[in-house]
Formats: structure tokens, C-alpha cells, sequence
């Protein structure tokens, strides 16, 4: 009787015991770095829609008068140094009017309730594709996460349940084919993810450290001391607009009194 | 046209390097430059302040000394020299030395004083005792070749004879003098170099206020600059329009011409700036403008205006308008009377009605 209760695992059996512990630290460990990265996007395409509505309109506009006065100087002058000026200002305006105007300035502002935070932690434990048993699950739980982090991004718990639900009415893999096969798998899916955390560690400090980044940085960092940056921002922008557009306009009356 | 080309390559300059990047990252960066550049400027902003702070008084002579004027003890060496040059100013120029010696309030000791600092070499205490001491030079030069003692000594020093005293006492002014010398150049240094603090800082954000109005005070006093008071009242201007109140003081200033002679004077104008500093609790402004509706300098008098703003500052915790309101109040009478909230007459009325 004793003999069947005490049962002495494999030395492979304590292997995979102890790789099975392992994973599961890491597993925790991924979604709550996925869960951080997919936040910090998020918050960074949110805050460049706002800074580009709210700042990067004016500089758009500062390089729109600043490539008139570049034409009107051009016009004047009729030299090729002058045309080249001309054109390399109206090429930056128009290329600071399409960033101040086009989609990713549509961004809204991103503030998460935590009970949606929670659902995409869920998600990303239940649907990382690193935690995949087989190719076609991999193929199946890569789509389902791209959906799930759009869906984060857009704040739509809907759609995250959906996913959800998707996944877990999809064929489970079949498990265990002893317990060999079973640590060959474990040891995969520990390499898997240790991949996955380095490539999460190298996208954050990329992100962290891109000019959006620090530019957010230093605006909650000025918000904390009670001050408004982006408005400081967008009055110092406005006053070279004045600026700027006076002295296109003195051009133009310029011209005016000298053909009168 | 050259002169159109350099404006032009100026605000074509004026944008950042994002040149080279593109869309709303070119953009980010442009920001975060000028945020660079405005924490940069301010860095430069507190840095000159500092140096201004640490810069050591002025010990010049800048203007006649009153004998009376509370300060240090006129055995000071220093303030005995400055005495001294009063009275070689006014005695130069022809006063009897008994009469100026005696409205000066002088002692035997400050007349041996200026006696010795006479004997000085002209430039020297020029350099050293500002403006009015470099006329006292030229006099002095003026006389060197006669043969008249220009300045009578005291009874018991003897023309042309060193005594004891005269040794001692021309040692210790040309000790005192080093001294001023050291302490000028100390303060130029510090001035010159908060100036180009100053100067760094506007480069780098040209719309900060503060910068602009310090920027505008180096140049009116001539503080590590060469004085311009053209300069100092544009930038003044500038800073006007941004609403800063101490500019805005500095512009009513000007046109009322109290330390600034550089355009005609304007009361009207004056009193419309020191009306926008005086709302911002500016207390100068507040002073001049009070005084302009009192007397309808400038502006209608308008005795319920002038005690409104008085009021209003006191009501912040002004003390010097407080003092005003109730000087006021006693010469004026009723406008300036429901005032400081400890008690005016009207307190008093309003208590009255309520009882009855």
C-alpha cells in the first residue's frame, strides 16, 4: 500500500517540476510588461494627438507664414538661392500642416478605467501568443492579441470581451505526451518569453526615450508643480506667429506704397 | 535689400533642426526644443539675479550727500570722504569754504580729511568717487599751476608742511581708496557678467518676461553695459505688453520722466501704465498713480478711484497702503473714510444704523 502512495518522481519529473515554476513566474511577469507596454503607447499616441491639437496646429501655421514670407522674398528677388528658400519652407509647411492635421492628431485622450485595465490583463494572460501549444494556435492567439491591443487602445471593453470569449471557445491544444515532451515544451515556452520580455524591454526604453516621450515627461512633470506647459507652449508658438505675420504684412504694405 | 535678406535668413534660422525629421515627431521635437531652451533661459534668468544679488554696493558718489541723512557715522572714513568731495565740489566752484564747510555740518577732522584728499592725484579719486568727483579733477588740474592754495587748510596744518597727522591721515585715505577701487571693479565684474547672463537668457527664449525687464534694467542703469535708455525702454515696452507689472512701472516711469529723460513727458500715458501695474499690486506704481488721481495729474482727479486702488491693496495686506489710506482719510476726508477695516467712520455709522 505504502509503495503506491509514495511515489519518487523522475529525476525528468523534478525537472519539469521546477521548469514549470519557472514559467509560471514568467508568465506573470509578461502580461504585467505587456499590460505596461500596451499602456504606455497607448498614453504616448494620446498625448501626440493632443500636443499636435493643441501646439502643433500653431507651428504648422508659424511655417505657413514663414513660407509665404520665403515666397514673397523669392518673388522679389527672382534669384534660384530665393526659389530654393521658397520651396523648402512651403515643403516643411505642408509637412508640419499634414502631422498637425492628419490621423494621428485625431488621437483622444487615453484614461483607462481600471476594470478595463483588469479585462486586458486577462486578455493578454489567456491570449499571448507566446504561451502558444502549436503553430495554428500561435497564427490564431497572434490576431487575437493585435485585435486586443487596438481594442485597449480605443478603450472598448466590448470588443476585448469578445476576444475573450473567442479564445476560449476555440479547440484547446491536447497536452502531454509524457513527461519528456512536456519539459521539451516548458523550456520552449521559457525561451519564448524571455525573448518576448527582452524585445517588451528594448520597445519600452525605444518608446521611453523618443521626443513624444520626453516631451510628456517634462509636461506632467511641469503639471505636478501646478503649471501648464502645452499652454506656456502655445503662447510662446503664437507669439512668433505675431511676429512673423507682422513682418509679412509690412512686406506687403511695402510693396503696395512702392507700386502707388 | 541686403538688409531684407538678413531678416529673412534670421527667420528661416529661427526654425530648429526638425528640418531634417518629419511629421508629428519633427513637431514633438520642436517642442521639447523650445522647452529646452526656456528651461535653459530661465537657468540663465536666476544665475544673473544671483550674480546681481551678490554684486557688492555701489560706494560711488553718485549725487550731493545730506549731512543730516540717517546712515553710518560720518567718522567712517569712507562717508568722510564722500563729505570731502561735497565740499571740494561746492568750493571749487567758487563758495566761500567757512559757509560750505558749515552747511555741510563738517568737523575739524572732516575738513583735514578733505584737505589731504585734495592733495590727491585727480583721477585717482575721480575714478574712485564717480561723476561728480571727475569735475573736481578737472578743477583741481585746472589750478595745479598756481601758485594760490586751492583749498585753505584747517587752522594748525601747515600749508606745505607734512606733519605727523597729514602722513598718518593721507595713508589711510589711500588705503580707503583701494579699497573703493577694489569694490568697484568687484561690482562691475559682478554686473558685467549678470549682464551677459541676462543676454544669453533672451537669446534663447526672447519672450520671457522677467528676462526682458532685467535685460531692459542693465541697460538703463548701465549696469555691466554701456547706459542706454532708448534700449532699456524698448525692452521695457516688450515686457510692458506682456503684462509684466514692474515693466509696465518702468514704462510709466519713463514717460512721467522720473529716471529716464529720454522722451517728452506724458501723464496721461504715464498714468495709464502705472494704472495696469498698480492692479497687479505693483506697490511703486500704486504710490504714483494715487498720487496722480489726488491731484488730477494725468488723469481727472478722482478721489473715489484713487481710494478704491488704495483700498483693494490694502485689502492684500499692502501696509505702505494702509498708511496712504489713512493719511488720506484725514486730509481727504469721506471717500478714503470706509477703509482699512479696523474702524473707519463709516464702520462706526453702519454700527450706529444697526443699534438703531
Amino acid at each position: 500500500m505504502s509503495s503506491e502512495i509514495v511515489r519518487h518522481l523522475s529525476p525528468e519529473e523534478q525537472e519539469l517540476a521546477k521548469k514549470r515554476q519557472e514559467l509560471a513566474i514568467l508568465q506573470a511577469e509578461l502580461t504585467d510588461r505587456e499590460v505596461l507596454l500596451a499602456n504606455l503607447r497607448a498614453e504616448l499616441v494620446a498625448f501626440e494627438g493632443r500636443y499636435l491639437r493643441e501646439v502643433g496646429v500653431l507651428y504648422a501655421e508659424l511655417d505657413d507664414w514663414n513660407a509665404k514670407i520665403a515666397e514673397f522674398a523669392a518673388k522679389a528677388e527672382d534669384t534660384d538661392d530665393a526659389r530654393a528658400a521658397a520651396s523648402e519652407a512651403r515643403a516643411q509647411a505642408e509637412e508640419s500642416y499634414a502631422a498637425a492635421h492628419g490621423e494621428a492628431a485625431k488621437a483622444e485622450d487615453f484614461s483607462p478605467s481600471s476594470e478595463l485595465k483588469k479585462l486586458f490583463k486577462d486578455v493578454v494572460n489567456q491570449i499571448h501568443p507566446d504561451r502558444a501549444a502549436d503553430d495554428a494556435d500561435r497564427a490564431l492567439r497572434n490576431r487575437l492579441m493585435a485585435e486586443a491591443n487596438a481594442a485597449y487602445k480605443r478603450q472598448d471593453a466590448a470588443a476585448l470581451r469578445r476576444i475573450l470569449e473567442e479564445y476560449t471557445s476555440s479547440p484547446e491544444s491536447v497536452k502531454g505526451d509524457g513527461p519528456r515532451a512536456d519539459l521539451q515544451r516548458v523550456l520552449r515556452e521559457i525561451e519564448r518569453i524571455s525573448r518576448r520580455l527582452t524585445e517588451i524591454e528594448a520597445e519600452v526604453v525605444g518608446l521611453k526615450s523618443s521626443e513624444i516621450a520626453l516631451l510628456m515627461a517634462k509636461v506632467q512633470t511641469a503639471k505636478a508643480k501646478g503649471r501648464d506647459l502645452l499652454a506656456e507652449m502655445r503662447r510662446d508658438v503664437q507669439n512668433r506667429i505675431d511676429l512673423v505675420r507682422s513682418e509679412f504684412e509690412s512686406r506687403c504694405a511695402k510693396v503696395g506704397d512702392n507700386e502707388q | 535689400m541686403s538688409n531684407e535678406d538678413a531678416k529673412r535668413a534670421v527667420l528661416i534660422r529661427a526654425q530648429p533642426a526638425a528640418l531634417f525629421k518629419s511629421g508629428a515627431t519633427a513637431l514633438a521635437a520642436r517642442g521639447r526644443d523650445l522647452l529646452r531652451k526656456k528651461e535653459e533661459a530661465a537657468e540663465w534668468l536666476r544665475k544673473g539675479l544671483e550674480l546681481r544679488d551678490t554684486a557688492p554696493a555701489d560706494p560711488r558718489v553718485t549725487g550731493p550727500i545730506n549731512p543730516y541723512a540717517p546712515g553710518p557715522q560720518k567718522t567712517d572714513l569712507r562717508v568722510q570722504l564722500q563729505t570731502a568731495v561735497n565740499y571740494l565740489t561746492q568750493v571749487l566752484a567758487g563758495s566761500a569754504p567757512d559757509a560750505v564747510a558749515a552747511s555741510l555740518g563738517m568737523t575739524r577732522d572732516d575738513l583735514e580729511v578733505a584737505h589731504v584728499a585734495h592733495f590727491f592725484v585727480p583721477e585717482t579719486l575721480a575714478a574712485v568717487m564717480g561723476n561728480s568727483a571727475a569735475r573736481i579733477g578737472e578743477r583741481v588740474e585746472d589750478h595745479a599751476g598756481s601758485t594760490v592754495p586751492v583749498i585753505p587748510s584747517p587752522a594748525g596744518m601747515g600749508d606745505g608742511v607734512l606733519s605727523q597727522k597729514t602722513v598718518e591721515l593721507s595713508v589711510q585715505i589711500s588705503l580707503e581708496l583701494e579699497r573703493i577701487e577694489q569694490q568697484v571693479g568687484k561690482r562691475e565684474e559682478n554686473l558685467e557678467e549678470a549682464f551677459r547672463c541676462f543676454e544669453t537668457g533672451h537669446e534663447l527664449d526672447s519672450w520671457n518676461p522677467e528676462l526682458l525687464y532685467w535685460l531692459a534694467e542693465s541697460y538703463r542703469r548701465g549696469d555691466g553695459v554701456f547706459q542706454n535708455e532708448e534700449k532699456a525702454l524698448a525692452l521695457f515696452r516688450r515686457a510692458a505688453d506682456m503684462g509684466y507689472a514692474s515693466a509696465q512701472t518702468a514704462v510709466g516711469d519713463a514717460y512721467a520722466q522720473c529716471g529716464f529723460s529720454c522722451i517728452p513727458e506724458d501723464f496721461k500715458e504715464a498714468a495709464r501704465w502705472y494704472q495696469a501695474a498698480a492692479e497687479q499690486g505693483d506697490e511703486e506704481a500704486l504710490c504714483m498713480i494715487v498720487d496722480m488721481y489726488q491731484r488730477g495729474k494725468g488723469v481727472k482727479q478722482n478721489h473715489s478711484e484713487a481710494a478704491r486702488l488704495l483700498r483693494d491693496a490694502a485689502a492684500r495686506g499692502n501696509e505702505n497702503a494702509k498708511h496712504n489710506l489713512r493719511l488720506s482719510s484725514e486730509r481727504y476726508g469721506p471717500p478714503y473714510d470706509r477703509c482699512d477695516g479696523e474702524g473707519g467712520r463709516s464702520g462706526l455709522r453702519s454700527d450706529a444704523e444697526a443699534l438703531g
